[in-house]
């Protein structure tokens, strides 16, 4: 038949080399791919040549480079939706082609790490706003609760069982002392400079709280006061609340409850 | 034996997961891979083959697939109760700490290649057991320099590793018709040395200026691949696993979705019979 590919080198019309021991083999192999591999990333199409087959030419390579290329722009693009359609970044598409040409990624990097590096990439190069640095921070947070949660898949999945029971369970706080509660195990912080984000009677700095809830990452702003006694809380979890309580003595246990109502129907914590 | 029938799911075609001639569905691993999501990827539909289909283990390169990567697949593997995991014939990185190119490369045929590519498929098969692996063959728009045929490759490579053939057959004739070989006569040298199969058909364009087929998922099922789907069905009668149709841009009506579902479906029924499709020319 008219096989597909049987390539021969130049060599062989001169004297046969000997054949290499596997492991020489191997090694060979290693550094062919690793310089084919690293040329396409870095669209060096001339530093394929030497490997290609005798059949095709450069422009396959090119194509190949280019469509590996648009890709990741069109990646780079949809996945980061809260930077890329932010009216700040009106040239993400520009941003993003500055971002790929500067930087390749690493191995194993899926998208959330290529994004989570474009992120970077922007606060070390370019001068952003305080508004930008806002976009980018709720990007990075979003990110970090999609990572905390993968990480901590299980305990994901059973806090939100217990959220879809928690409302009921929210009598028994204070009063039931085998109640435990469960703190939202995919959470990030971050820090609101400007008022891009904020309602018209906040002013920053304000920190930001990004949760798992459900499928989708949701947002809560808290006063230092409120974040102090839930940092404490997400220290101690799961505990009982009189545990919490003797930690948060500055404030009387019935407005702790109180607030611990306000961290249930948020979703941030739970019970059992 | 009827193999399984199904789509390659997307968001833009969920609907048809309760079609009646559809009982197969394939999930792209990186796709399913939703750190928040609290249910499966298919959640409730009553599918009875599930292949989970990987895009990164880039089983061409010289080190082994990562462990992180295969747990994280093996788990999504076991949440969506599915039947097998496929990957591709290529590589996507160079090494442990290099980089990636963002799509495959096609392996090149040496018997180097052949040493490291079967050592990192045992490796997966080994990890993801109980699930069946199965390697897909790609479309390629340049190959590295070999001293192998494909077949001579992927016969060895099924030899050595007993996987499964993804045999792609959109590639296969994508392939053929850019590089010049004949497309049938490829399928018939290496079917007989798959132990199982699993089939991918979709469509794309021939771009006059390149003079090459694109194999873009974006439009229909061209009559010389249903020809060749239903040829390859036929040498591989009693192994076929599942079939699956992958569309990914240019998405069409509900109509066109179900059509090629069903023709697919009764190419398949046909062949099971010993039948020939009747409506096979069109």
């Amino acid at each position: 038949m008219n096989s597909p590919e049987k390539e021969t080198t130049e060599n062989d019309v001169t004297e046969k080399p000997k054949p290499l021991s596997p492991e020489a083999a191997e090694m060979q192999y290693r550094d062919m791919i690793q310089k084919v591999a690293r040329a396409i990333a870095q669209n060096r199409t001339d530093d394929v040549l030497p490997y290609l087959g005798k059949k095709y030419e450069a422009k396959h390579v090119e194509m190949f480079i280019d469509g590996n290329y648009d890709k990741r722009i069109d990646v780079l693009i949809r996945l980061m939706p809260f930077v890329s359609e932010d009216e700040d970044f009106d040239n993400f598409e520009e941003l993003a082609m500055q971002f790929a040409d500067s930087k390749q990624v690493r191995s194993y990097e899926g998208s959330t790490e290529e994004c989570d590096a474009m992120l970077e990439w922007l606060e070390e190069t370019q001068n952003l706003t305080l508004e930008q640095q806002d976009t980018v921070a709720c990007q990075r947070a979003r990110y970090e609760v999609e990572h905390q949660a993968r990480a901590n898949r299980s305990k994901h999945i059973r806090f939100q069982e217990l959220v879809t029971v928690a409302v009921e369970l929210l009598d028994q706080l204070g009063e039931n002392d085998e109640l435990t509660i469960h703190v939202n195990p995919a959470v990030s912080w971050s820090y609101l400079k400007s008022k891009k984000y904020l309602d018209e009677d906040e002013n920053p700095p304000v920190s930001a709280l990004y949760y798992a809830d459900d499928d989708e990452v949701r947002t809560a702003m808290f006063e230092p006061a409120g974040q102090n006694l839930l940092d404490r809380l997400i220290d101690l979890a799961p505990c009982h609340f009189s545990q919490w309580a003797a930690l948060a003595d500055e404030i009387d246990p019935a407005e702790l409850k109180e607030f611990a109502k306000g961290l249930t129907q948020l979703h941030l914590i739970a019970f059992s | 034996m009827m193999p399984a029938i199904g789509y390659a799911v997307r968001r833009e075609n969920r609907f048809i997961l309760t079609d009646p001639k559809l009982n197969a569905a394939e999930i792209t691993f990186e796709h399913a891979d939703l750190p928040l999501w609290t249910k499966n990827f298919i959640g409730g539909d009553e599918i009875d083959y599930i292949a989970v289909h990987a895009l990164k283990l880039s089983v061409g390169s010289p080190d082994p697939p990562g462990r992180e990567y295969l747990e994280t697949l093996k788990q999504v593997a076991i949440e969506n109760n599915a039947t097998s995991i496929s990957d591709h014939l290529g590589f996507t990185r160079d090494g442990d700490d290099g980089v990636e190119m963002g799509h495959f490369a096609p392996v090149p045929l040496t018997p180097a290649a052949l040493d490291v590519t079967c050592r990192n498929i045992n490796y997966v098969q080994e990890f993801i057991a109980p699930f069946p692996f199965y390697i897909e063959t790609i479309a390629y728009l340049f190959q590295l320099e070999g001293t192998m045929t494909e077949p001579e490759f992927l016969i060895e490579m099924f030899k050595r590793t007993g996987c499964g053939w993804l045999l792609d057959v959109t590639n296969v004739y994508a392939n053929a018709r850019n590089f010049g070989f004949d497309a049938k006569e490829f399928v018939a040298e290496v079917m007989p040395h798959a132990s199982r199969v699993q089939m991918h058909l979709a469509g794309g364009f021939w771009d006059e200026e390149q003079q090459l087929y694109f194999d873009t998922h974006s439009q229909p099922i061209p009559d010389d691949v249903w020809e060749l789907y239903e040829y390859s069905l036929n040498l591989g009668k009693g192994k076929v696993d599942a079939v699956f149709i992958e569309r990914d841009a240019e998405f069409p009506g509900e109509e066109e979705w179900r059509r090629e579902l069903h023709k697919m479906h009764d190419i398949a029924d046909a062949s099971s019979k010993g039948q020939t499709f009747a409506g096979s020319a069109g």
